[in-house]
């Protein structure tokens, strides 16, 4: 299968994107030579490290910790700024040729309107922004936005007033109501979905009888989240009619296809660039294989079939 | 000072494990076919490795490449936790994953006398180092280890560097002392310090010399997730800024590191 085959492209929120596998936040650095077409092979779209509207060092201390069969991360947003990421990154960013989603990190409402406003002058080179109501590792803001429908409209009406290109907004999987937060995003203006960010949880060091993280907390991602993510989708999915790209723990084509039987029309993957860099490609390779299998002309037909 | 390039991972490849050898309880070495990183590899350098469809252990480990030549690397490390543990018990023919070669390695010397000091596995990446030393360039390479239990280890290395000095804590291995006493007291201009063991052992180099820090290179050691510069897990505070240990790393200036900053 090659990135020109039509039968998995997908339309995220008026974003095309040939294959359904688009790169999570926070995962891809802006060394060059890993946006050349060699080095994203399979990949349908990336989503940029959240962008704040000041730069941020992000958080002391230890920041990743594996799990069993996944890991913790406190890194705090840690990024130059909206201007530093205009001017030095937007650049490395375009030269893939591939889609690609601004991350923004939802802090007070005048920096995020600020932030918006310097995207949305730009906008005609920006194909959408992923809201991010949804960062477990910040003191300010960042995932209180997306814990209740409320809170989670104000957001996205912000958004919707300031950026007026395609919108996706990514949730949090810590909502008690992820349902009711969905429904509100879409009424308040999203295009789609991301499902999910990472879930909380903690190390200790038993060295030190210290939690292992400054924050305490940290977000938990990879294979270990996978089922936790999927239901999620499951449950979101029964709720809005917007696309919903489905994200957490996602390594294999199954794990891809299960998502998109649920509901999902495209999946984000973070973790598993960390460990191999074909993913990509090689979820791309399964996914084609299955339509000739099952002699489907497009994955579209496969979206939400579970349900 | 040294500013050594950053480098990203060539990419992800397979390895196959030719030789384990057992060196003390905890210490292995593995010879590992892989002829894309052993091109490529350069002194100080590391790879993640891993085991191939296996999500527990999931990420790669950060290991120094101690050799290299022909299709082979080689690695040498100290069993510590779950990945090494497993590591310690494969067999010729099976199939490791590698991402590499990282990091900005050693660089070449800017001083005509390289004086390497290891503390215990922190030999590794300077193993390979003093192998490919520019003939030009005098070396010294002085190792410390704790004790006793060290002493095949401490043979091991004799033979891969037959002037190496020895410091022991029990001072049965050696001389007494750690292997701060194996060194001047000034730093000459036409000599310069690569690094590489137990943070402490290196603070202690890195802030031993008030002139001449700019000549002291010290290859650090942070937990890692990605190894290719994406998570930011890897970070230290420099005089410059945030650096990622991964690729703006392992090997850093003396001067250019915020000691106080780094834990442990
Ligand atoms: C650039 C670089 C090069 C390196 N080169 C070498 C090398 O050449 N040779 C070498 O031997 N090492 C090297 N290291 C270190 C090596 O990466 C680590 O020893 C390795 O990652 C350990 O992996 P593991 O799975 O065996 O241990 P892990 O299971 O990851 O555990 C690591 C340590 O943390 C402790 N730990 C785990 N969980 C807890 C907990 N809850 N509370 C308290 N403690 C805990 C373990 O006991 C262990 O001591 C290098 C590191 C870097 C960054
Ligand atoms: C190191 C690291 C950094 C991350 N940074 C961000 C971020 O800046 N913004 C964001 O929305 N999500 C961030 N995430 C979350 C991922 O984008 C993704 O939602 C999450 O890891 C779950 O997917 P996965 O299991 O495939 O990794 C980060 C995740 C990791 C592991
Ligand atoms: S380990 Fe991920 S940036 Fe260094």
């Amino acid at each position: 299968m090659t990135s020109k085959d039509k039968s998995l492209s997908v339309n995220i929120g008026g974003v095309l994107l040939d294959s359904p596998i688009v790169i999570a936040s926070g995962v891809w650095p802006y060394e060059e030579e890993l946006w050349s077409p060699e080095r994203l092979k399979g990949v349908g779209a990336l989503s940029t490290k959240a962008v704040t509207l000041e730069p941020r060092i992000g958080n002391p201390g230890t920041r990743v910790w594996e799990t069993p069969s996944g890991m913790l991360n406190s890194i705090g947003l840690q990024n130059g700024g909206v201007d530093t990421f205009i001017k030095e990154y937007l650049p490395i960013v375009r030269k893939s040729g591939l889609p690609f989603v601004v991350n923004v990190a939802v802090e007070r409402p005048a920096e995020t309107e600020a932030t918006l406003k310097r995207l949305n002058e730009i906008r005609e080179i920006i194909p959408a922004v992923e809201l991010n109501v949804s960062c477990p590792n910040v003191d300010d803001g960042g995932m209180c936005w997306g814990l209740f429908p409320e809170s989670a409209a104000q957001a996205v009406s912000l958004a919707r007033e300031f950026w007026k290109g395609s919108l996706w907004v990514k949730l949090t999987p810590q909502s008690p109501d992820i349902r009711g937060v969905a429904s509100a995003a879409e009424d308040a203006g999203a295009d789609a979905l991301v499902v999910a960010n990472t879930w909380l949880g903690m190390a200790i060091d038993t060295r030190t009888a210290r939690p292992v993280f400054e924050r305490t907390c940290a977000g938990l991602s990879g294979p270990a989240v996978f089922p936790l993510a999927l239901k999620a989708v499951w449950d979101v999915a029964s709720t809005v009619n917007i696309p919903i790209v489905g994200c957490g723990g996602v390594f294999s084509y199954q794990d891809c296809l299960a998502m998109i039987m649920a509901g999902a029309s495209a999946v984000e993957i973070g973790t598993a660039m960390f460990i191999d860099f074909e993913t990509p490609a090689r979820i791309c390779n399964g996914l084609a294989g299955y339509l000739e299998e099952k002699v489907l002309s497009n994955l579209r037909e496969l979206v939400g079939i579970a349900r | 000072m040294f500013d050594g390039e950053s480098s990203i991972p060539a990419g992800d490849f397979k390895g196959t494990v030719r030789d384990i050898r057992q060196i003390t309880e905890t210490v292995f070495s593995i010879h590992i076919a892989c002829p894309v990183i052993s091109r490529l590899a350069r002194p100080g350098q590391f790879i993640m490795i891993r085991f191939p469809n296996r999500s527990d252990p999931l990420l790669g480990r950060p290991l120094a490449v101690s050799s290299a030549g022909g299709d082979d690397i080689s690695i040498c490390f100290q069993v510590v936790g779950k990945m090494t543990a497993l590591l310690s018990r494969i067999l010729p023919g099976e199939i490791l994953s590698l991402r590499g070669p990282m990091g900005n390695g050693f660089g070449l010397p800017s001083s005509t006398m390289v004086t390497m000091v290891a503390g215990a596995l922190g030999a590794a990446p300077l193993i390979f180092a003093y192998n490919r030393m520019p003939q030009n360039i005098g070396k010294n390479f002085i190792l410390g280890v704790a004790d006793r239990s060290w002493y095949p280890f401490c043979e091991w290395i004799k033979k891969l560097i037959p002037e190496v000095r020895f410091f022991s804590e029990d001072g049965i291995i050696g001389k007494k002392g750690t292997v701060l006493n194996g060194l001047g007291e000034e730093l000459s201009p036409e000599e310069e310090i690569w690094t590489c063991g137990p943070l402490p052992m290196m603070r202690a180099i890195g802030q031993k010399y008030t002139r001449g820090r700019e000549r002291i290179r010290v290859s650090l050691e942070t937990r890692m997730a990605c190894g290719m510069g994406g998570c930011q897990g890897c970070v230290i505070n420099t005089l410059k800024g945030k650096k990622r240990v991964c690729v703006d790393g392992p090997v850093f200036s003396a001067e250019e590191v915020c000691w106080d900053d780094l834990k442990g």
